[in-house]
């Protein structure tokens, strides 16, 4: 079946004028990302500082415009679409963002903020949108009460609620959802979840969440990408992402999360060193400078994507060496999980 | 000052006793700390956990001598023995920095944007010891190294923009380590971190901790650092503590409902996909609050004597719980819903 | 989310209008303004003299009841004066701002939203306006124009559309970030509603703020002006003129100049207060919630 969102190749560069210097350098956010969405799936795209998933997702909503690559919304090209293309293209991607203090206008009431979009594609007239906002605050676990208050009455969860209804008013086939619970409290994250995984499930909306918390993905995401310094390393179905990574950096992602169980302690050195700037890449793989099995190729040639098993993908020499592994191979040092 | 609050090698290093914060808000009184007693031996990390608007920042705050004006304290705080509240406001400030010292959530803000960060180090040193500049630099880049910052010579006049999240916060630990505190408060340190940045900082502290012998008072929401760093942990809902214990009593037998629920819905890798557990209800409006137990709204055990407020009591070794349904400090309360129940309220 | 108050008395009604207002100053501010404003508009009705009424008998008179800022150098009574005059003055200095503002946010708006060469193109010519001395800028253009109060309110208007569109643009670049603009561009919301529905009003604090102070200035300029015989010419009044008359009168008869400065610094220091009210309202609202 045609997906419903494909990323091709998908590259973003920011310009930065040094004043003093008077030389201009490049910031390579996303450096060629590929990924594709099927109607109804849920994916997780995993990253911390400067892994470019938040640029990732402001090209997909057309909020930065792409420097190279293509974004193709079921079949036809959106990338550099005129006004009128953006326009219906926005209609089925909708998003919800981060902060629930800052992603509602403070001046403007609840029932206010989920009519916008209607308003703005003048869907029907002003009494049915009415119904609708009802509608929407009902479907996200808000009572018509909220409807005339304003942001600053509300709690946090209940922010980013009436963000979501807003997200749904268009009925959009994609929502796409960066860190949507990452300023929540934990046991509002988990209603926030629930209810993102429930919308998913009855209305048969995809949602592409971008996140840096593992462990979030595993309770609504299908599928999960994971992103280092603007590229994808390593691209699975959730349950094979947890119980086999192929990639260093998926496993040291996953060896990082502090688990609430004081027996799981962390390892000593989980991974050393920072995240490299994203105007200087490392050449090569770009995780090689922090990566505990490097080898000499690593360093020159980037990796190309190695398939190992259905929908399971990973860009990593070592990892394609040690999958193609013979006896003859054992000085190679296997990936550790 | 030294001479009076010297660092014992094993002991208490921090006493809190009832401690209480009141602050006025135009017309209302907030109760944002009730009643909060811990304490700290050398060598110990205790943890504060609770979400957002507990009190546990306000807590770290009235401990360090850093609220305004506006709070009202009550209750006793002793570091080394000595009540800090009988300090005068100088004595205070020696104290703060040299025998206790404090970190926060956001690296960027807590360091001047205008200097370099060696010389943010030697500033804490040379406000409480009397060293040259040059031995103060010196000690300066010993402590950025011992923080793992390579080449901290080179990097002693980078102002802080040229370093990383986790760099800064290395350099903030290295702030308030100068003088070899017995006591460091650190409030969400690896919040705002990146999981594997967090995961080297959580292993800078416990080697520091290991290294120096001091107490730790770490105040988080993230029950999992709590895990991995934490000896004893103290569970703080709406200002006022419900649970303490060892940390492994805390995670393997929790025994307040608000401590079983924040454990519930935790989205931690591993678990079966699902629903993960939801709390009812809201947090209580602190100007206001219930005058009982402040978490019986939304609790499942609630019962007629929640009205009245439950005390922290010892239901093991180590182990004490504030809460009517338990049935070790309560014997014959069967731990089981009562026909009153069900939580109430919207969800939040 | 707030439960019934059962412990904590209800907050008066003098409380509340202290919190609507930004504080005790602020509502003096407004106060004193509000009153201004009313003797402004009221001055035909509440002078008891004809404040071109010429009274040799009564040259230089003190203050007595029938004239309660005492007569001038022309026997003309100072109190009926200074309503009339401070009807001009504060007329000018709101019309000014007013003015200043219709011209400056929009350009502050548009330059601070669209950013890059419609910024340039925009603020350019209004950085070279500001970099002309206020006073001089005023001056020269009563040369052209020639003098008098609406010149006067012409020229503070000229003078402020730079501050005002600054202040506006600063204030939009920084709204312009917020999650809930980029939210409204995604949900299809066309530019110029993004615009002026979300920008524009969480970006006019700041402006208003201005607004307050610049109008305190606008009245030290109408004064300054006037003083210098480039204001409001006889027979209008005006507050700058009534000083300038009673500097040659100064230790015969204080009053004649005492009570047009005062009128001056009472309306200058309303207008401060208003603005510190606006500034906490504004910020802590913002900020604490």
């Amino acid at each position: 079946m045609t997906p419903l969102l494909e990323v091709r190749d998908l590259v973003k560069e920011f310009p930065i004028r040094h004043s003093l210097r008077g030389t201009a350098t490049v910031v390579h956010a996303l450096d060629g990302v590929s990924l594709s969405i099927a109607p109804g799936e849920a994916v997780a795209v995993v990253g911390e500082s400067g892994s470019g998933k938040t640029t990732l997702a402001r090209c997909i909503l057309g909020l930065t415009p792409p420097t190279g690559g293509a974004i193709v919304l079921d079949g036809v090209e959106v990338t550099r679409g005129d006004g009128r293309a953006l326009r219906a293209f926005r209609r089925q991607v909708q998003p919800v963002f981060q902060d629930p203090y800052a992603s509602l206008d403070p001046r403007w009431s609840v029932a206010r903020t989920v009519r916008e979009p209607l308003d703005a594609y003048a869907i029907g007239s002003v009494a049915d949108r009415e119904a609708r906002v009802g509608t929407l605050l009902d479907l996200v676990g808000l009572t018509a009460r909220m409807a005339p208050r304003r942001p600053h009455e509300l709690s946090g969860g209940q922010r980013q609620r009436v963000g979501i209804a807003a997200a749904l008013a268009l009925e959009p086939r994609l929502i796409v959802a960066d860190e949507p619970t990452s300023a929540l409290d934990v046991s509002v994250q988990a209603q926030i979840l629930n209810l993102l995984a429930g919308l998913q499930r009855e209305l048969g909306i995809a949602i592409l969440l971008i996140t840096h918390n593992l462990a979030v993905v595993e309770h609504i995401c299908d599928r999960a990408l994971v992103m280092y310094l603007g590229r994808l390393v390593e691209e699975a179905p959730v349950p094979a992402l947890f119980a086999d990574p192929r990639h260093p950096y998926t496993s040291a992602l996953m060896a990082a999360i502090p688990y609430p169980d004081p027996s799981r302690r962390l390892p000593q050195t989980v991974l050393r060193g920072e995240v490299p700037s994203p105007i200087d890449p490392p050449p090569g793989c770009h995780f090689h400078t922090r990566c505990p099995v490097a080898i000499d190729i690593c360093a020159v040639q980037r990796p190309a994507t190695t398939q190992f098993g259905p929908a399971h993908r990973a860009a990593c020499h070592v990892a394609a060496v040690a999958a193609q592994s013979t006896p003859s191979f054992a000085q190679v040092p296997s990936v550790p999980q | 000052m030294r001479a009076l609050l010297a660092t014992p090698a094993t002991g208490r290093v921090l006493d809190v006793q009832r401690l209480g914060v009141r602050f006025e808000v135009q017309d209302d009184v907030v109760s944002a700390v009730s009643n909060v007693s811990l304490t700290i031996d050398a060598g110990e990390i205790v943890g504060v956990v609770g979400e957002s608007g507990c009190g546990k920042s306000t807590l770290a705050m009235a401990i360090m001598g850093l609220l305004g004006s506006t709070a009202h304290i009550t209750g006793r705080v002793e570091l080394l023995g000595r009540d800090l509240a009988g300090l005068t406001v100088e004595e205070r400030r020696q104290v703060r920095g040299d025998r206790m010292s404090m970190i926060f959530q956001d690296p960027l803000t807590s360091l001047d944007p205008a200097f370099g960060v060696g010389d943010q180090v030697a500033e804490t040193i040379r406000a409480h010891r009397t060293v040259t500049p040059a031995e103060a630099r010196a000690r300066a880049i010993g402590l950025l190294e011992s923080v793992g910052i390579p080449a901290a010579a080179t990097r002693y006049s980078d102002p802080p923009h040229r370093l990383s999240g986790g760099m800064r916060q290395r350099v903030v630990i290295a702030t308030a380590l100068a003088n070899d505190p017995a006591l460091l408060i650190a409030d969400e340190p690896s919040t705002a971190l990146d999981v594997t940045i967090q995961a080297q900082l959580l292993s800078l502290l416990r080697d520091q901790r290991d290294a120096r012998g001091m107490a730790i008072l770490l105040i988080t929401h993230d029950l999992g650092v709590v895990a991995q760093l934490c000896d004893r942990v103290a569970v703080m809902y709406a200002g006022q503590l419900v649970e303490t214990a060892t940390v492994e009593q805390v995670f393997r037998a929790p025994r307040h409902p608000y401590t079983q629920a924040l454990l519930a819905a935790q989205p931690s890798a591993g678990l079966a996909r699902g629903s993960l557990r939801v709390i009812g209800g809201q947090v209580p409006d602190l100007s206001d609050p219930p005058p009982g137990c402040r978490f019986a709204p939304r609790c499942p055990l609630v019962r007629p004597e929640c009205d009245s407020p439950p005390e922290l009591l010892a239901a093991q070794p180590g182990h004490s719980v504030a809460c009517w349904a338990d049935p070790a400090t309560h014997p014959g309360a069967a731990a089981t819903a009562s026909s009153t129940g069900a939580p109430r309220g919207a969800a939040a | 989310m707030t439960t019934a108050a059962t412990t904590r008395s209800a907050p008066s009604h003098l409380t509340r209008l202290k919190r609507r207002t930004g504080g005790g100053e602020a509502l003096v501010g407004f106060l004193l303004l509000g009153m201004l404003v009313f003797i402004a508009a009221g001055a035909p009705w509440i002078a008891p003299h004809d404040p071109e009424a010429i009274a040799t008998g009564r040259v230089l008179g003190p203050p007595d009841l029938g004239h309660l800022f005492g007569s001038d150098a022309l026997g003309r009574d100072v109190f009926s004066r200074v309503l009339y005059a401070f009807r001009v003055s504060l007329s000018v200095a709101i019309g000014s701002v007013i003015l200043a503002a219709l011209i400056g946010v929009p350009i502050g708006l548009i330059a601070g939203y669209r950013g890059g060469r419609v910024d340039a193109m925009l603020m350019r010519p209004l950085d070279l306006l500001l970099a002309l001395p206020a006073l001089l800028l005023a001056i020269a253009l009563i040369a052209i124009i020639g003098p008098g109060a609406l010149t006067v309110l012409v020229a503070a208007a000229l003078i402020y559309v730079p501050i005002l569109a600054r202040v506006v643009r600063g204030s939009v670049m920084v709204t312009k970030q917020m999650p809930y603009v980029d939210a409204a561009r995604a949900r299809g919301v066309a530019e110029r509603s993004v615009m002026i529905r979300h920008v524009l009003p969480n970006s006019v604090g700041p402006a208003l703020i201005q607004g307050t102070v610049l109008m305190g200035f606008a009245i030290q300029i109408e004064a300054a002006l006037s003083f210098l015989g480039l204001g409001a010419q006889p027979p209008t009044p005006s507050l700058g003129v009534m000083l300038s008359d009673g500097r040659d009168v100064l230790t015969q008869a204080p009053w004649v100049e005492i009570f047009p400065g005062l009128a001056i610094a009472v309306t200058v220091l309303a207008l401060t207060l208003v603005g510190d009210g606006l500034r906490r309202q504004l910020d802590p609202r913002g900020m604490a919630r």
